[in-house]
């Protein structure tokens, strides 16, 4: 069996909505008159990712799951109906760090995630995190499995959120 | 010439630990990581550092108990501590502000967002 790859921590978020945007040939920038939008109603995005090629643009993002009737609506109105938006419930946020940029750590997750049978509505990767979209009650299932390739320090905090931080309401 | 000086960054950003960690390695720092107040102790107590970047909000043990829990301890007070504060407007549900920030043993803080330079030069300062 190969060697765990040692990490810092695991974390899941709370339950959480995806919202998949996508426009074909969308005006340069199209995506950022969304996010202004969501971001005059001063909406967290848990996750964050925007894909482009030569003839689409496709944005993904979580919000708290009692938000996402507002993004269909921004979506299908506040932007002026150039985006056709696909949502998804009851979505979990699975993010381990530090990946200290070793390319193992992505493909000997994407394979566990595959080999299970577990949902991958997203992947992304920051400074020091890798995330998985994945389903909210499959979230156990899919840090157990990783588990096996990677090896987590021993007091290790809870995976849940122990808090979260609401935006000022005015 | 000087030993290098040793780090603690304790957040549980773990973007913002590494985005630090790799900002006071370029300058000189040796920097261990821990994410959360219980892990920050453990590696305390393994490797004392010279001074410790510490969040205050944080899951198991928040920045504030740790700071409290370093200064009582002969063995660690004399530890510089740098608080990481959220900025007291943006936040209405938590307590962790500059403001409660203040009152605490820390020897600074320093405002989210972080200007990086101003840190190194507060870290400098500090040790």
């Amino acid at each position: 069996m190969a060697d765990l790859i040692p990490l810092g921590g695991m974390k899941f978020s709370e339950e959480l909505a995806l919202a998949v945007l996508s426009a074909d040939v969308p005006p340069i920038g199209a995506e950022v008159n969304v996010l202004k939008a969501l971001a005059g109603r001063q909406m967290n995005l848990f996750y964050l990712s925007v894909s482009r090629s030569v003839d689409r643009t496709r944005v993904c993002l979580c919000v708290a799951a009692d938000q996402i009737k507002l993004v269909e609506w921004l979506a299908a109105e506040a932007a002026g109906g150039l985006w056709t938006c696909r949502s998804v419930n009851s979505v979990g946020l699975l993010t381990f760090f530090p990946h200290e940029r070793r390319l193992e750590a992505l493909t000997r997750s994407l394979k566990l995630f595959a080999e299970s049978r577990l949902p991958v509505f997203g992947v992304a990767s920051t400074l020091s995190a890798l995330t998985f979209v994945t389903a909210f009650e499959e979230l156990g299932r899919a840090s157990q499995r990783l588990r096996e390739v990677f090896g987590l320090p021993d007091h290790h905090a809870p995976f849940a959120p122990e808090f979260r931080v609401k935006p000022v309401t005015r | 010439m000087s030993a290098q000086k040793h780090i603690l960054v304790v957040d549980d950003d773990p973007d913002l630990v590494e985005a630090l960690a790799m900002k006071l390695e370029s300058k000189d720092f040796r920097v261990t990581k821990a994410y959360d107040g219980v892990e920050a102790w453990e590696k305390i107590r393994a490797d004392k550092p010279d001074l410790i970047i510490l969040d205050v909000m944080m899951p198991r043990k928040n920045g504030y108990q740790l700071c409290d829990e370093i200064k009582a301890d002969p063995q660690y007070k004399t530890i510089a501590v740098i608080l990481l504060t959220a900025v007291a407007d943006a936040v209405t549900t938590t307590s962790y502000t500059h403001h409660d920030g203040k009152k605490t043993l820390a020897d600074d803080y320093v405002p989210k967002p972080i200007d990086l330079d101003k840190l190194v030069a507060m870290v400098n300062d500090n040790l």
